[in-house]
């Protein structure tokens, strides 16, 4: 949509550039854009290099990602390596061939190799 | 006995000790200057206005605008950018320029932004509910003859627990016919933090 102008007819002051209705026109249609930042402060901040901060980034992932690691550790735990101990009804020594253990808990022999049936 | 005179010295250094966690809240004089982080703060926007207040009604464009059209300069305030490292809002020490443009009546000032809007749009809602006396009329805004923009840079140096930080705001009034910038203000600020 092309604004109009035509309304007021405006006479060339001089030395005023005839063709301002181009200008005027391609202005108009972008002067609610243009208008809305006024009084307003415009964020465009950069984050700037401090050594100590760096630090304490660099730390602060090295906690994280050990976090996220014991995390998965904990979580992976029923997969590998004999957990019946705290699984089962009470044995502190864990049961190697009850029902529970063979029915899709690995053991030690399996862990991390992938090779599960020759161990079963 | 002594595990009374036991049980009363855990209970005095607990009693302490909790004392001197708990927050204390004081008021202060705005004036007064107060540096805690180093970062940008209201001692730094006071500074800033104080300076371009001077600048800006004291230099010769005014007079030039007064020569040459035999009225007070009309301003509207645009856009401020921060291109700084930290978040800053121009708003504390822009507003202490408007408010110097009004209480000095050297220069006027108009509504721009989203206050503008809200205006125009109470000035709709009374062609509809005010009475015809008091109703206001469209096209009867006055125009302004210059817009005030700026910017704020920052340069941050550091190394260890020291810290060098420049801050650069600039202001300027531009001619809203002719694109001429007739004034630049600028204030500069330096500090040097140490941890």
């Amino acid at each position: 949509m092309v604004a109009s102008f035509g309304s007021v007819a405006q006479e060339l002051a001089p030395d005023q550039n005839p063709n301002y209705q181009n200008s005027a026109e391609k202005y108009a249609e972008k002067s609610d854009e243009l208008t809305a930042t006024q009084s307003e402060t415009t964020q465009e901040t950069y984050k700037a290099f401090d050594w100590r901060e760096a630090k304490a980034e660099k730390q602060q992932i090295r906690k994280d990602r050990q976090y996220e690691i014991r995390k998965m550790r904990l979580q992976n735990r029923y997969r590998c390596g004999n957990t019946n101990r705290y699984y089962n009804n009470g044995n502190p020594y864990g049961n190697y061939n009850n029902q529970y253990y063979n029915n899709g808990y690995y053991g030690l022999p399996s862990c991390g190799t992938g090779l599960f049936y020759p161990f079963h | 006995m002594k595990t009374l005179k036991f049980n009363l010295f855990i209970a005095t250094i607990l009693a302490l000790s909790v004392q001197s966690c708990m927050r204390s809240v004081s008021r202060v004089d705005p004036e007064k200057e107060i540096d805690i982080s180093g970062r940008w703060n209201d001692v730094d926007s006071k500074i800033t206005a104080e300076s371009m207040i001077d600048q800006v009604l004291g230099e010769i464009w005014l007079k030039k605008h007064m020569n040459e059209k035999k009225e007070k300069p009309v301003i509207i305030v645009g856009f401020v950018k921060n291109k700084s490292h930290e978040h800053i809002d121009a708003e504390t020490f822009i507003k202490d320029v408007e408010k110097s443009f009004i209480t000095s009546q050297k220069v006027r000032l108009v509504q721009g932004g989203e206050k503008r809007d809200a205006v125009r749009g109470e000035r709709a809602d009374q062609q509809d509910n005010s009475s015809v006396s008091t109703m206001k009329k469209w096209g009867l805004e006055v125009g302004a003859d210059y817009m005030m923009q700026g910017s704020i840079n920052s340069i941050v140096d550091a190394l260890d627990r020291k810290k060098v930080v420049y801050y650069q705001i600039d202001l300027e009034l531009t001619n809203m016919e002719t694109n001429e910038i007739v004034w630049i203000g600028d204030k500069k600020i330096k500090k040097f933090v140490k941890n």
